[in-house]
């Protein structure tokens, strides 16, 4: 039961070969077992799965199926309030002990699909919103991938890629604001869905930036990506940001026209540049690729501009308290005080510029199905070193700063491994609300592909 | 904005840290410098919508 999809998961509940309650023991033991070693969890919500995984048991018993995610263990990123007395830590040290007296509107949703929460995952303190240097950023230590306990797992949902990667849960809830949930499917081999701004609510999820942040899901592939956002998707009267329309997961078959960056690979790894040209390869046979070039404008300073006001506010009391001082990168430490100098002035003019960001990706990205890229630039960083004074995600990162300014829906899945048998990935990123189009190019690709179907040997049995 | 974060908050901070402070200043004034530099017409409003909030009718 190890590594299957959610797909088969489900079939084997359905069909018998399987139970809830069994799917969740396993996931609990390896959790134990495993989340130690990778420092990929912070609370194993043992009681509240025992008790989930028995109503969903005897729910099938009596006839009642509430669809694929029936039964099916999960974990989620660490800044999704949990109510029942289990921590909600945002990672950081000071707020070990937080608790709330609610659920988090995704926490609910997953609830009534029938899903199993097993684990709260470790993840970047408070988001990396304080600037992190270094992949020991979180109270609970670095989280490495599954792929090599000698490197990162990327972040800040270090502890949704890692767990998903390691195969201890088969899918579990990251948070993005720029590149939170696809840096860790590309250090973790794994699928990541990036959904469309506002697609999902946030209510109960930590705010790092409140119009930029996006939740979605890390499964094994594409195809179980589309099945989790269906369950989380959709309309919440407590969060205003979320759109109106209910979405359906509904993957087509047909040929699509795809858009690269002019100069996307400049400056990539070698075995990124590599992987790519042969995913690209794969996607000619049912798609074409033509070379586009965005205009000249600061896209990455106005993203950086939206996020660092956001940022300052959303955690003015924790910064005004000094509760800074108690986090685990000294750099985090001290990062909250340079961003707390940005002018409002400023922060409305990144605004201001937004809008027009967000017609110039349109405008683009109109004629196409999808932006295709590496998900990053490099294979996973190695988990004792400082990044570099540029981070390799954030250097020339149109694809990241667009895509989250302008709320756009991105996947990021294998492309293949380094020499060190790393995993690299490739994305596909889409226009607002086209969820179905990016997960179905993903889903053609991974049919076409076998990178998803390998897993890390430590954590094979 | 160095000189406001000494007043503001550097009975808190260690020198080390003021001086890292100072060199991250850096590369936000380069963000700060870049968009200022992409002209606005005054029409140009900041993209996000306010909704006027009134309770449901029950």
């Amino acid at each position: 039961m190890i590594y299957q999809t959610i797909r088969e998961l489900s079939e084997a509940i359905q069909t018998g070969n399987t139970t809830p309650t069994e799917l969740t023991r396993i996931s609990l033991e390896r959790l134990r077992e495993y989340g130690p070693v990778l420092n990929s969890v912070v609370t194993i919500t043992e009681k509240r799965a025992k008790k989930q995984a028995k109503k969903a048991e005897e729910e099938l018993k009596k006839g009642k199926n509430r669809g694929p995610l029936h039964g099916i263990p999960w974990g989620g990123k660490d800044l999704l309030a949990t109510s029942g007395g289990i921590p909600t830590t945002w990672g950081a040290y000071p707020l070990r002990e937080q608790q709330f007296d609610y659920d988090a509107t995704v926490i609910k949703k997953l609830e009534e699909s029938g899903a199993v929460l097993v684990a709260k995952l470790a993840m970047i303190e408070l988001a990396g919103g304080m600037g992190y240097k270094q992949p020991n950023a979180s109270f609970t230590g670095p989280c490495a991938t599954p792929w090599s306990l000698k490197h990162w797992s990327g972040g800040s949902s270090s502890g949704s890629g890692s767990a998903v990667g390691a195969g201890l849960v088969p899918f579990a809830i990251g948070s993005e604001t720029w590149g939170s949930i696809l840096s860790p499917s590309n250090n973790c081999g794994v699928a990541g869905l990036r959904p469309t701004y506002g697609r999902v609510s946030r209510h109960g999820a930590m705010a790092l930036s409140w119009t930029l942040d996006k939740l979605g899901p890390l499964c094994l592939c594409a195809d179980d990506c589309g099945i989790v956002l269906e369950a989380i998707a959709g309309p919440d009267p407590v969060d205003p940001s979320t759109t109106d329309e209910k979405w359906r997961y509904q993957p087509v078959k047909r040929d699509f026209k795809l858009a690269i960056i002019k100069d996307v690979l400049e400056g990539k790894q070698e075995a990124v540049v590599e992987n790519f040209k042969a995913a690209m390869k794969v996607l000619e046979k049912y798609c074409t690729i033509e070379e586009i070039e965005f205009p000249e404008f600061p896209y990455q300073a106005v993203t950086r501009g939206i996020l660092s006001g956001e940022a300052a506010a959303a955690f003015d009391d924790f910064t005004e308290q000094g509760l800074a001082a108690e986090l685990t990168a000294p750099e985090d430490r001290y990062g909250p005080y340079a961003r707390s100098q940005v002018l409002a002035k400023d922060y409305l003019r990144a605004l201001r510029l937004r809008e027009k960001m967000c017609k110039i990706a349109e405008d683009m990205m109109e004629p196409y199905g999808a932006i295709i890229a590496p998900t990053s630039g490099t294979t996973a960083h190695p988990i004792d070193q400082p990044f570099p004074t540029r981070r390799p995600w954030a250097h020339k990162d149109i694809m990241g700063a667009v895509g989250n300014a302008a709320g756009l829906p991105s996947i990021g899945v294998p492309s293949g491994f380094s020499e060190e048998g790393l995993p690299t990935g490739i994305q596909f990123m889409g226009r607002p609300y086209d969820e179905n189009i990016v997960l179905s190019i993903a889903k053609m690709y991974q049919d076409r592909t076998s990178w998803h179907l390998r897993h890390p040997e430590m954590f094979q049995t | 904005m160095f000189e406001r974060i000494k007043v503001l908050y550097g009975d808190r901070l260690n020198e080390e840290q003021l001086a890292a402070i100072e060199a991250s200043l850096d590369p936000m004034i380069d963000v700060l410098e870049k968009i200022r530099g992409v002209p606005l017409e005054n029409s140009d409003e900041p993209y996000s919508v306010f909704k006027p909030y009134r309770k449901a009718r029950t």
